[in-house]
């Protein structure tokens, strides 16, 4: 529930990122780091990467989202966007490529 | 999803693996790379579109009705975790609730940690503002400085009244997790239950 700019020290990569609902293998009770220990597990083909999709104004919004509706929300720059987890929810959702702010930006659940 | 497993996210130019919670490349081509991360905030809609009416908004269609605020029921599941410090720090939701405002030493750096229960929203900030280390206690409408009694917003961070209106206090990279998997990924967390010390 966090989330992550895709700009990296090389600058010209864009990364778009595909849905993988991989399980992260449970490690043991010992004190190694997870990093140490990379098993996923597949549980999905990887999803298409989304990178186009609907943005709406507070306006034009009304009452079609709940007041109690929970998003993430991120300002970048002058720019400010929500993203509601009702969306995002689900192996099909989960990770949005988009530009915020003039940087390319994962928003991801 | 952030429950014991953790989701795994590809990228399309190299397929490499990236762990959806440490931000970094496990595998491919670019292992071991990691992703810069943005403040952001978890929130409810009405606590968001109050604080940034010119804000835009993903849509597409819903895929669930499930995540409203009543999503924190059992506030013992989850924490606000901050992993950018050694160790990890991570606070109990139980704890903010009755302890909405904490003044915090990481790593030697001053932070608080704040609580919205209406939105349900934990953040964490930097406690220095123009060189100035600030205290922080509750108040109704938000928190307040110790030194100037300035009144600040849990949400954003922004000082809405007093000696430093208009200052935002600096966030820091805490995001909210499940507790569980918060501590499979940063096992030497400090969190009370677990690797309490000092």
């Amino acid at each position: 529930m966090n989330l992550r700019n895709t700009a990296c020290p090389s600058g010209s990569l864009l990364l778009v990122f595909l849905i993988a609902m991989v399980g992260y293998g449970q490690q043991a009770a010992d004190k190694k780091s997870p990093r140490d220990e990379y098993r996923p597990r597949r549980l999905l083909r990887p999803q298409p990467p989304i990178t186009h999709f609907q943005l709406k104004s507070a306006d034009e919004i009304g009452n079609t989202l709940n007041p109690a509706e929970l998003v993430v929300g991120v300002t970048v720059g002058d720019e400010s966007r929500a993203y509601p987890l009702n969306m995002l929810s689900g192996p099909h959702r989960e990770i949005i490529n988009d530009t915020l702010g003039e940087r390319p930006i994962a928003a991801t659940w | 999803m952030l429950w014991n497993r953790s989701l795994v996210m590809y990228d399309a130019e190299t397929m490499s693996h990236w762990s959806h919670l440490l931000g970094e490349a496990m595998d491919g081509p670019l292992r071991e790379t990691k992703l810069e991360q943005i403040p952001s905030v978890m929130t409810t809609w009405e606590s968001w579109r109050q604080r940034h009416p010119e804000t835009t908004v993903l849509w597409l269609p819903r895929s669930s009705r499930d995540y409203r605020r009543g999503f924190y029921r059992e506030p013992q599941r989850f924490v606000l975790g901050l992993a950018d410090v050694n160790p990890p720090r991570a606070w109990h939701f139980e704890q903010l609730m009755t302890e909405p405002i904490l003044n915090e030493e990481v790593d030697e750096q001053p932070i608080v940690v704040t609580f919205d229960p209406d939105s349900v929203t934990a953040r964490a900030f930097s406690r220095t503002v123009r060189g100035d280390t600030l205290d922080f206690e509750r108040d109704a409408r938000g928190f307040l400085d110790r030194q100037t009694r300035s009144l600040w917003d849990r949400i954003s961070g922004k000082c809405v009244e007093g000696h430093y209106e208009g200052e935002v206090l600096e966030p820091r990279l805490a995001i909210v997790s499940f507790r569980n998997t918060w501590l499979t990924f940063h096992p030497e967390t400090r969190l009370p239950g677990h690797n309490e010390q000092d």
